[in-house]
């Protein structure tokens, strides 16, 4: 009954919870990013002029899909300051 | 109370992260040092101004070149009128966060003061063009196309426009701040090799792009409160 007390236990659940926010929170950034990607280079493909007019607004769309995950990272750091 | 600068930020009790809590850093110390490296370079490439730009001029060309673009192209002719701020901005979130890729510095935009500072100082502004531009009728976009929407539309429309200077602020200070974390385990791991990997990937991609970032949304939301027609 050693491990109930209240310190470990907020450690132990800081470290877990601190896996999972950067974990889930990586999957969805993924699939933003690729989709994104995925449009971005088939419209070069089609049409290479129009290649500086479209990175600008690629880029804010990888920025706009990576702060979610950035969030969940931020989370994380937090959970990691109580763990030990 | 001592260090009553402070007062607001100690009463949250956040957690104790170097990013979060300004006592004992030398973040002021730190934004001195990058507003003088701004004033001097700018400085340098206006007074060797040459008609076929050589290095510095160049790279700073490059930024304001695109600044102007865009603000001409979102806001109109007179759109060079907010140059100074986005141009701030910018260089302040690209030269702030590089300091802290030198062994030794930290860099003044990795402390949610400023970011939250910056964020701040730019909603507060674009309201006050809105609200300058078309008076208290500027908030009448809060209600949605249709009268009959408005109680469903107002709370949406309020939390995502107090969403802008939060995500605005955090999303660049845990973009810097994150890294400056990434590469100090890195360095616990490996001093030779390992950290330069997450030292190009910050500096090539992150920081250019959370500086391209802050200053486009910065324009788009100055943009839209300068819609003059009635488009929502």
């Amino acid at each position: 009954m050693d491990m109930l007390d209240p310190k470990t236990l907020v450690s132990a659940a800081s470290a877990l919870g601190a896996g999972l926010a950067i974990g889930l929170g990586a999957i969805g950034s993924g699939i933003g990013i690729g989709v994104a990607a995925s449009k971005f280079i088939e419209s070069i493909a089609r049409q290479p002029e129009s290649e500086g007019k479209t990175r600008t607004w690629f880029l804010v769309a990888y920025a706009l899909c990576e702060t979610q995950t950035i969030f969940a990272m931020l989370i994380a750091f937090l959970l990691l300051a109580k763990v030990g | 109370m001592e260090q009553p600068e402070f007062y607001i930020l100690d009463k949250l009790h956040l957690p104790p992260l170097p990013g979060l809590s300004a006592h004992n850093s030398l973040i002021v110390e730190y934004t001195w040092i990058v507003m003088a490296i701004i004033a001097i370079t700018i400085i340098i490439v206006i007074k060797n101004w040459k008609t076929v730009p050589g290095g510095l001029q160049n790279v700073i060309e490059s930024v304001t070149l695109f600044i102007e673009n865009y603000l001409i192209d979102m806001i109109g002719p007179k759109g060079l009128t907010y140059f100074p701020l986005v141009v701030t901005v910018m260089l302040f979130v690209l030269l702030g966060s590089y300091l802290g890729l030198i062994p030794g510095m930290m860099s003044p935009t990795g402390f949610i003061g400023t970011t939250a500072a910056m964020a701040i100082v730019v909603f507060l502004y674009y309201q006050y063009l809105g609200i300058s531009k078309r008076g208290l009728k500027y908030f009448k976009h809060f209600l949605g196309p249709i009268p009959a929407m408005a109680p469903f539309m107002l709370p949406m429309e309020l939390i995502s426009e107090f969403a802008r200077p939060i995500s605005l602020s955090v999303r660049l200070f845990a973009n810097i701040f994150g890294g400056e974390m990434i590469i100090k385990v890195l360095f616990g791991m490996s001093a030779i090799g390992l950290p330069v990997v997450w030292l190009f990937w910050d500096s090539v991609i992150t920081i250019p792009i959370q500086g391209l970032i802050f200053s486009l949304l910065t324009m788009v939301y100055l943009a839209g409160a300068l819609a003059s027609d009635e488009g929502h």
